[in-house]
């Protein structure tokens, strides 16, 4: 059967399972000292959605990867519509009907939204020469509305959030015609609303007779959306099996191999005295815009503060202003009684202040350093980790074994480079970094990202005990769950104002998702965005 | 699973193999095109750098200089920054340790060397330090300042030169040092001098700075990745001042020590391109000190085989500098493309504000 007539025949029948799309037989990629996969079996039926989950660093990124050209592999073969291909560059694959959005984007900031989804394909006049801007707009407007993706084609990747840049992403695959679409974790940087968008377009791209390849690592999102499910663990498939005949419970003693507590423990809050107090703090954007606008509150001793709300409502340039990314433009923040809005980062942490960043890429690691180096930027001046002036390699190499003990990391050694890590062994590198000082105020802002179920758990369990033992959490966290079960308090935010301010009692996913949409809560709420007095 | 070489050391291993021999193969075409003998002619080359005590020794010298203002360069490429001024902070060393050789006298021939080597280094370093500050604090471009830099050094000393300090009526020099400002020759009949020695001691100390100090710790990451040092609590501005003031400071010892050492007196123009020769060295060298040594020490080495090879043979000196050029090119190709490239792209920013 050729593609084309199984379009046509099976057009708006998805329970066709005779036809498959990619069938990758035994795959083997090794690098230095790690089997990244391990003779990897993988069909994915045509007109499907393939849920691929598995713990951080189990080699999921890398067989997507196979797939799409970026890594030959060691072993095995590659089957495409039946047919054994050697899919040796994107560009090979990208003809073969293959798109890819990875978990990192890949697109030019400083390009228009036309211009990255057309990149490399531009529709072109005057013997090729010239690119047709009219006609290339015109094309990824058509596109857009086909697909139900809506996006601005003339703005600036730059200054779209990052939601919309995935929207971008993947129109960028549609523009080159893909039949396979590889989402790598698309889910992680979308707010609940935002999932619930990408999943109508996946399946709209499904009724379409596209292929979908999907990798997540919430259970929830493999139940709702997905046809099929693939488990992986430490680079091999252990467990397949289709949706409808399986559980979330049996998805997450495949993945960790062990029963997962998807519900946290942890007992009051034992508040103390104010730690960080924000006050009137109006910041702007890059733009020159105000994103906070005169923003008040507290954060305990011993409390987890949580600020709720949908990306791009000011929480960025928020935790910006507060950790010394960002120029405050008035207002004050206030750390144990001090002024702190004028002092650098490095000033900041002296206070007691750490900081887990949303983008691990280029503000939480130094990518193309070792994970030693990664590991001693806060401490790199003080004694035991230098003594006048001198690093001193045993103790460092001790401190980051010991960070990559603590957290798990899956790595072969301390001395590679941090852009051979998984995206949730990146993201467990900046915890374990943050969390190994005592801070008296941690900012966490996404601290989950990209993390397993197992290291969720964990990492929770981290953020419960610090606060335990006295220190003030600040939370920021697009996904409603985290806000709710680690929270005593919530602040919610929307354009840069707090809607209100609630006691983890009177907070649930309803009340606080209106006030995320910026509907003001009934009576039985104070409003505190005027006066703050949280208790 | 264990492998001896992973992939990439072999594909980098063959990667130099493979331009070195591209870079014989378009040098031979052009040598066959203008008519002569590719092989006779490298084998000169190669013989007038390398072979025989005295060419030995020849190379080495013309790479002590080298070796300081690659490692200029190195230590501002590793914070991030373009200081394409080396070229005028070795002129005012160069100058300056001039200076303090010919007007003081009497003093103990240690002494005297320090002295005038400690101000070269500090004129050095105070020449980088101001376009540093500028862009700490006024967001001005290094590379453009430096560029300016270099021509308001070359003009100052040009001037100094030709009026205040000149001596010989015939030629734009000033008056010799005195003896015991001189860096001791090693061997009769070459003008290797114990600057070469200083030059070894000044690549372990870089390669220490660099990879042990918290000061290097503070520069590879400002360099890699300027935002994950803000966020971690490195002090970015300050940083960027060190990079400058430490290759400004290398780049005027070098300076200092060629005059000393080899011309013992300031010629106009005695100099010319050694500082962007530095940057070539140090791109060569994939910015690591310790390969600093042997790119300077090869890249001396070619140069006085072309001088060998001007001598002995008819071939014009253009021929011969194009087809060095090309050799070198080869070899630094990935580098050079890459140092372009970073030249209009992603360079290290000040920071605004910091408390
Ligand atoms: N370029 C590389 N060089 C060396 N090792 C690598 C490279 N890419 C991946 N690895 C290793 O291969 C393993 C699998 O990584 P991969 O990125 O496929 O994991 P993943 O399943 O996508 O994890 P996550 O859920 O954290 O994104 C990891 O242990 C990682 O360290
Ligand atoms: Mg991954």
């Amino acid at each position: 059967m050729t593609p084309r007539e199984t379009i046509l025949d099976h057009k708006n029948k998805r329970q066709n399972n005779s036809a498959i799309a990619v069938c990758m037989k035994n795959i083997t990629k090794v690098f230095p000292r790690v089997i990244a996969n391990d003779h990897v079996n993988l069909t994915v039926n045509k007109g499907e959605i393939l849920a691929l989950v598995g713990e951080n660093g189990a080699g999921k990124t890398t067989l997507m990867n196979i797939l799409y050209g970026l890594y030959l592999p060691d072993e095995g073969s590659i089957e495409i519509k039946g047919e054994e291909v050697r899919i040796d560059s994107p560009d090979k694959a990208i003809r073969l009907g293959m798109g890819m959005v990875h978990q990192h984007f890949k697109m030019v900031p400083t390009f228009t939204v036309t211009e990255n989804i057309t990149l490399g394909n531009e529709p072109a006049w005057g013997k090729g020469i010239f690119v047709d801007k009219k006609k290339a707009r015109a094309q990824v407007i058509a596109l857009s509305e086909q697909y139900g993706l809506k996006i601005d084609p003339d703005q600036r990747v730059r200054d779209i959030p990052v939601g919309l840049q995935q929207r971008v992403e993947i129109l960028k695959t549609l523009y080159r015609k893909a039949e396979v679409l590889i989402l790598d974790e698309p889910t992680a940087i979308l707010t609940p609303q935002e999932t619930r968008e990408l999943f109508n377009v996946i399946r709209g791209l499904v009724r379409d007779g596209k292929t979908v390849i999907f990798i997540t690592h919430k259970l929830k999102e493999v139940m709702e959306i997905s046809d099929q499910v693939v488990v992986m663990r430490r680079g091999r498939v252990v467990y397949t099996s289709r949706t409808q005949e399986t559980t979330p419970q049996k998805l997450a003693n495949m993945m960790v191999g062990r029963e997962v507590l998807l519900q946290l423990k942890k007992t009051p809050a034992k508040r103390g005295e104010v730690v960080l107090a924000v006050k009137n703090l109006t910041v702007l954007d890059n733009r020159g815009l105000p994103a906070v606008r005169r923003i008040s509150f507290e954060v305990r001793k011993g409390m987890v503060l949580g600020i709720a709300g949908v990306e791009g409502n000011g929480q960025t340039e928020l935790v910006e202003a507060i950790t010394g990314l960002r120029q405050v433009e008035s207002g004050n923040i206030v750390l144990e009684g001090r002024e702190i809005g004028m002092f650098n980062p490095r000033r900041r942490r002296e206070l007691g202040m750490a900081h887990i960043p949303e983008d691990r890429m280029t503000t939480g690691l130094n990518m193309e350093a070792n994970l030693k180096d990664n590991a001693i930027v806060n401490s790199y001046y003080k004694s035991p980790i230098s003594k006048l002036n001198i690093l001193n390699f045993k103790v460092i190499e001790k401190f980051t074994s010991r960070l990559v003990k603590e957290f798990d990391i899956r790595t072969p050694n301390l001395n590679v480079v941090a852009n051979t890590l998984s995206g949730g062994n990146l993201q467990k590198l900046v915890l374990a970094r943050e969390l190994a000082g005592k801070p008296k105020i941690l900012v966490a802002s996404q601290p989950t990202r990209g993390l397993d179920i197992g290291s969720i758990e964990f990492v929770h369990q981290r953020i419960i005990d610090a606060r335990d033992s006295g220190t003030a959490v600040l939370l920021i966290s697009a996904e409603l769950e985290e806000i709710l079960s680690l929270s005593d308090q919530i602040v919610v935010m929307y354009e840069g104002r707090i809607v209100g301010i609630l006691e983890a009692e009177e907070a649930d996913e309803e009340t606080v998702g209106l006030m995320m949409a910026g509907i003001k809560p009934d009576k039985k709420m104070k409003d505190t965005s005027f006066k703050e007095k949280p208790f | 699973m264990k492998r001896l070489l992973d992939n990439e050391t072999i594909r980098g291993l063959i990667m130099v193999l493979f331009s070195v021999i591209l870079a014989m193969a378009v040098g031979s075409l052009v040598m066959l095109i203008n008519g002569y003998q590719p092989l006779k002619v490298y084998l000169t080359l190669f013989k007038g750098a390398f072979f025989g005590k005295r060419n030995f020794l020849t190379s080495l010298q013309r790479a002590t200089p080298l070796v300081f203002t690659s490692l200029a360069a190195i230590f501002a490429f590793r914070t991030g920054l373009f200081n394409l001024g080396i070229e005028g902070q070795f002129l005012i060393g160069a100058v300056i340790a001039t200076f303090i050789g010919f007007t003081i006298s009497g003093l103990n021939p240690v002494f005297h060397v320090l002295l005038a080597l400690c101000c070269a280094v500090a004129a050095g370093a105070i020449w980088a330090f101001i376009p540093g500050l500028l862009k700490v604090k006024l967001k001005t471009d290094e590379v453009i300042i430096t560029i300016m830099f270099n021509y308001l050094a070359r003009f100052g000393v040009s001037y100094l030169v030709n009026y205040p300090l000149r001596e010989s009526a015939v030629a734009p020099m000033t008056p010799q040092i005195k003896p015991s400002a001189e860096l001791v020759r090693l061997a009769q009949g070459t003008q290797l001098n114990t600057g070469f020695f200083i030059a070894l001691f000044m690549v372990l100390l870089a390669a220490f700075l660099l990879s042990r100090t918290t000061l290097g710790f503070g520069m590879r990451n400002v360099g890699l990745a300027p935002r994950f040092a803000l966020f971690g609590g490195i002090p970015v501005n300050k940083t960027i001042l060190m990079g400058m003031l430490l290759s400004g400071a290398f780049a005027g010892l070098g300076g200092g020590i060629e005059v000393l050492g080899v011309y013992r007196r300031f010629m106009e123009d005695f100099s010319s391109g050694l500082g962007f020769d530095g940057i070539l060295v140090a791109l060569l060298a994939k910015r690591n000190p310790l390969g600093a040594l042997f790119a300077a020490i090869f890249y001396g080495g070619l140069k006085s085989g072309a001088m060998v090879l001007e001598w002995t043979s008819d071939i014009p000196r253009e021929l011969i500098g194009t087809i060095v050029a090309i050799i070198i090119f080869f070899m630094a190709a990935e580098s050079i493309f890459d140092f372009i490239w970073n030249l209009g792209n992603s360079r290290v920013k000040a920071v605004t504000k910091e408390a």
